[in-house]
Parts: C-alpha cells; sequence; structure tokens
C-alpha cells in the first residue's frame, strides 16, 4: 500500500495583493519516495502549490498534510517544515545570495541550528556529491547559469529534506547542464527522496516521473500515474498542453498496426527498439 | 543628464567588478580580516592626520609592495586601479591650483586678456599634499578591498558590534548591484536592439525607462530573494560559515608595529619643521 507523503483537500490560496484565489481547491496525494511531475500552463498554480509546501504561501481553506502532518504556521512547525520540504527556485538569481559557493550552501543548515563544524563537514561533502568543489571560493554572481542551478540544488540537499520541490529545474540550461541536473534528480531519487517538480517539457516529464498531477485554473484535474495520464487521460480531454512527441509516434505505430494499445512507450529509447 | 551619469557610473562599476573579482584570487585572500582590516584602518587614519607627502608616498609605496607581493598581483593592475581615483582626485584639485586673477602669483601665470590663469608654489604644494593624502588613503583601501571578500569584511564589522541589520543591508545590497547590473545589461541591450538609443531626446527616454525598470525589478526581487531565504529557515538573521583563518598573533603583531613606526615618523618630522612633508 502506497504511503502519502502530501495530502492536499480542496486547498485555496491568495495572493495579499490579488483578491482571486491563486488556488480554487486544488486536492491531490503525492505518494513518498516517487517522481512527480506537476504539469499545467503558466499561472496554472503550480508554483503557487509549491510555496504552499513550504509555508511560505499560507493556505486560506482546505487542508494541507505534510509527512502525516497538518499543516501549520507556528515558528517551531515551519522550521521543521522547511527542513523536510526543500524548494528549487526556477531562477538561480532569486535563490543565490552569499559572498562565496561554499557560504550560500551553509546558509540553510546554519539556520537549523547545526554546529558550524559539523556544517562544514556536510557542506564539503554535498559539494563532493555534487562534483562542484572546484566552486567552492567562487563569488556566486560568477557562476554560469548551469553551475548556479548545481549550486540551488547543493542549497536544498544539504538540508537533507525527505521532499525536494524543483520548479521547472531546465529553465535557462543548456543540453550538458540540463543532463548534470538530470543525473542529480535520479540520485537523489536513488536515494529516496520524494521529487516534485514543474516541467514544459512533456516527454521529459512522460519519461522520468511515475505520477503527473496536471493543474489548470488553480485546480488539480488528474493526479495519478504518469502513463495513464498521457495514453488515456490527455486523448480524451481536450488540455492546454502539448503532447509528448514519444505519445504522437506511438499513435502512428498503433495505426500501422505495429503496435498494440498496451504498448505504452516512455521514452524513444522503447520506440526504436520496436522500429529495429 | 542619462548618457552624463553612464559616463561618471561605469568606470566606477567596472572597477568594482575588477575589484571583486580580484579579491577572490587573492593570496591573503584567507589571512584573517582582522589583521587586514587593522592595518588598513590604521593607514587610512594615519593617512589623513599626518596629511602628509611623505606618509602618503610611503603608504603607496608600501601597499603596492603588499598588493603585489602578498596578494600576488600584477603591478600593472595595481597601477590601473588607482588610476580612476588619480584622474576624479587630479580633477577635482585643481581649483586649489589655478586661480583667476589680475596680478599673476609666484609659480606660474598665462595671460587670458587682462586676467591671469595663475597658481602659487603654496598651492602647488597644498595640492600635492591633498593629492598624496589621498591617494595613500585609497591605496589602504585598496589593499584591503582586493585582499578580503565583502562576507570577510561583513563578518569584521559584525565583530565591531555594528548593528545586524546594517550587515545584512549590506551584504544583500552587494549582491544586487550584480543582480541589477545584470537586468540592467538586458534592458539596455533590448532597448539598443529597437535603436532606443538613437538620437540625445530617445537616449534619455530610454535610460529613464531603463532606471524605472530597474527599480520595479528591485522590489520584486527583492521580494522572491526573500521567500528564497525563508525556504531555508531564514530567520532575521544571516550566518553562514567564515571562511578565513584565525588571527596570527604575531602578524598582528607585526602590523601594529609597522603601525606605531609610521606614526613616529610622522611625528618625528613634524617635529623637526619639516611643514613639506
Amino acid at each position: 500500500m502506497d504511503k502519502y507523503i502530501i495530502e492536499a483537500a480542496d486547498v485555496m490560496a491568495a495572493y495579499e495583493d490579488s483578491k482571486e484565489l491563486a488556488l480554487k481547491g486544488i486536492s491531490l496525494t503525492v505518494r513518498e519516495g516517487k517522481r512527480t511531475a506537476f504539469i499545467g500552463r503558466n499561472g496554472a498554480g503550480k508554483s503557487t502549490f509549491f510555496l504552499c509546501l513550504n509555508g511560505i504561501q499560507r493556505i486560506c481553506g482546505g487542508s494541507l498534510k505534510i509527512l502525516g502532518k497538518e499543516i501549520s504556521y507556528d515558528k517551531k512547525s515551519l522550521l521543521n517544515l522547511r527542513k523536510n520540504v526543500g524548494l528549487v527556485f526556477q531562477d538561480p538569481d532569486k535563490q543565490l545570495f552569499m559572498a562565496s559557493v561554499r557560504q550560500e550552501i551553509s546558509f540553510g543548515p546554519m539556520n537549523l541550528g547545526i554546529l558550524e563544524k559539523e556544517v562544514a563537514t556536510k557542506v564539503d561533502t554535498i559539494m563532493d556529491k555534487l562534483e562542484i568543489t572546484h566552486l567552492k571560493n567562487k563569488p556566486t554572481h560568477a557562476l554560469s547559469g548551469g553551475q548556479k542551478k548545481q549550486v540551488t540544488i547543493a542549497d536544498v540537499l544539504v538540508m537533507e529534506p525527505r521532499i525536494i520541490i524543483m520548479d521547472e529545474p531546465q529553465a535557462y540550461l543548456d543540453g550538458y547542464y540540463e543532463g548534470k541536473v538530470l543525473e542529480l534528480m535520479n540520485m537523489m531519487s536513488g536515494a529516496g527522496i520524494t521529487i516534485l517538480l514543474a516541467t514544459h517539457d512533456m516527454d521529459f516529464a512522460l519519461a522520468w516521473a511515475e505520477d503527473v498531477i496536471y493543474i489548470e485554473d488553480g485546480m488539480c484535474l488528474f493526479c495519478g500515474d504518469a502513463q495513464e495520464f498521457f495514453y488515456s487521460y490527455m486523448p480524451e480531454m481536450d488540455l492546454k498542453v502539448k503532447r509528448p512527441h514519444v505519445v504522437t509516434l506511438r499513435d502512428i505505430l498503433l495505426k500501422k498496426g505495429m503496435v498494440d494499445e498496451t504498448f505504452m512507450p516512455k521514452n524513444m529509447e522503447e520506440i526504436s527498439e520496436v522500429l529495429k | 543628464m542619462g548618457a552624463g551619469i553612464i559616463i561618471y557610473l561605469r568606470p566606477c562599476l567596472i572597477a568594482m567588478i575588477f575589484i571583486d573579482k580580484l579579491c577572490y584570487t587573492s593570496k591573503i585572500r584567507y589571512v584573517n580580516p582582522i589583521e587586514k582590516f587593522t592595518y588598513a584602518l590604521g593607514t587610512i587614519v594615519l593617512a589623513i592626520m599626518s596629511r602628509s607627502i611623505l606618509v602618503g608616498g610611503i603608504l603607496l609605496i608600501a601597499n603596492g609592495f603588499f598588493v603585489v607581493r602578498l596578494g600576488g598581483f600584477s603591478y600593472r593592475r595595481y597601477i590601473q586601479l588607482l588610476k580612476l581615483p588619480l584622474f576624479f582626485l587630479i580633477l577635482s584639485t585643481l581649483a586649489i591650483l589655478i586661480n583667476l586673477a589680475r596680478e599673476p602669483l609666484d609659480a606660474f601665470a598665462i595671460a587670458v586678456g587682462k586676467f591671469y590663469l595663475t597658481g602659487s608654489y603654496k598651492g602647488i604644494i597644498d595640492m600635492l599634499k591633498l593629492v598624496m593624502t589621498a591617494m595613500g588613503a585609497i591605496s589602504s583601501m585598496f589593499f584591503l578591498s582586493i585582499n578580503t571578500p565583502i562576507s570577510d569584511l561583513i563578518w569584521v564589522f559584525r565583530k565591531l558590534k555594528i548593528p545586524d541589520a546594517l550587515c545584512q543591508l549590506m551584504l544583500l545590497i552587494y549582491r544586487f548591484i550584480f543582480v541589477l547590473l545584470n537586468s540592467a545589461q538586458y534592458i539596455r541591450h533590448a532597448q539598443e536592439a529597437r535603436l532606443g538609443y538613437n538620437g540625445y531626446k530617445r537616449s534619455i527616454k530610454s535610460f529613464s525607462s531603463l532606471i524605472a525598470m530597474l527599480f520595479v525589478d528591485a522590489i520584486r526581487k527583492s521580494s522572491e530573494l526573500f521567500d528564497a531565504m525563508q525556504a531555508r529557515c531564514y530567520d532575521g538573521s544571516i550566518n553562514v560559515l567564515t571562511e578565513h583563518n584565525s588571527v596570527n598573533p604575531k602578524r598582528l603583531a607585526i602590523i601594529i608595529g609597522i603601525e606605531i613606526i609610521l606614526i613616529l615618523s610622522v611625528m618625528t618630522l613634524r617635529i623637526m619643521g619639516k611643514g613639506l612633508f
């Protein structure tokens, strides 16, 4: 039986400067240790929901349970929540602020009240794991876009969270760093961390995610298996997102009678296997 | 006016970015910042108090030596850095040197109609004293800034019990200089690509909208940065790892020794009545 690490029921949220609700009653569940992709158009409410999960954006209605506990906003609960739920922002420049990379990474654990010596060990270990030790003395503003992204992931990983949320992790990255970030995500997933990410790349979502959550206009319209979403739900509904190329190709093969309906590839490699 | 501000700010910003890059490559980056700060502050006070050409000269040479030998920078870079303040200093001290008078003074005089552009020997010495004092102090400031990253300087300020809010503000302002410079560059490129700086009037208009956009951007980015800091358990105080060695008592004693020797030399010269120095 699956254990849910996040349970949202009718969650509502609104920004201070807006009368409209950004989240209009989101209900969903996230399975522990799974890779979950959040899909939806810009402004659908993905980022707002992510902020809610970290306690930055407060909910104004409904129920939000993280790690089995109902979210509350007192200092102690927030500290505990933010220790367990790491948030990697889309634009690294919104996240990085310290003068040097090593100091930047140490900011989170120092805030948790860990001793300086222990923080130093944790920071050095995580930099070593992520192969960014050579950047440790560099000022954050002198890094390339890809390096900044790696540092933002290290920022969060060093706090040893159980859930990592990544808002469009591939944004601003070239192919090389996209690969590097994917490697990191697989490493985190392999370590049992639950990863939630928002993406507009449908092929990536199909290939990488185990579960998909589709959000539209502040509501969750789908929450479930990734293949079920792309091969059953998406063709039935008129969704405002692009179809993955893999699904289009599979449909061509299906029409030509080369595969049957049970064939639901996740990536191009599986399609090329059939073509061989 | 917009173009004027750009002309004035551009070299300052370039120098600032240059200094920032240098301090991360300095060989004495990890020397305890208290030692560097003590030396720099002591020599700056000394230069200003003494108002002496000799002290200014000694500091210029000594700091040049420290920056090159200890910091590992080239003389060319050091001189390149000093050129900018020297240029502004000379411009601003010309007023002391040159007078417009009906009678010529003792040092030089150029006739301009019924008047003279003229100067006295005292004026030349005053100008030299001012320039050398300022350059001595600036070289000490450069010694500190090109060998010490901003985070270390802020650590020293905290040790000196400067209010934490002020220190955090300094750190964030420092970070935002680079973030906003980046934004300014993007906006400027976007404007230039659409001929936004074609002609004086259009330049003024584009520049003013660039400033307005930067202001809005700064507010938006600061709010987003605050969110990101909160996401990592920020509780109102920025605490991070310290990145330098502990104070070396021997070196600190040498620094204090150098300061004392310099003070004694100045006092001796003053007593001996060498007003020139």
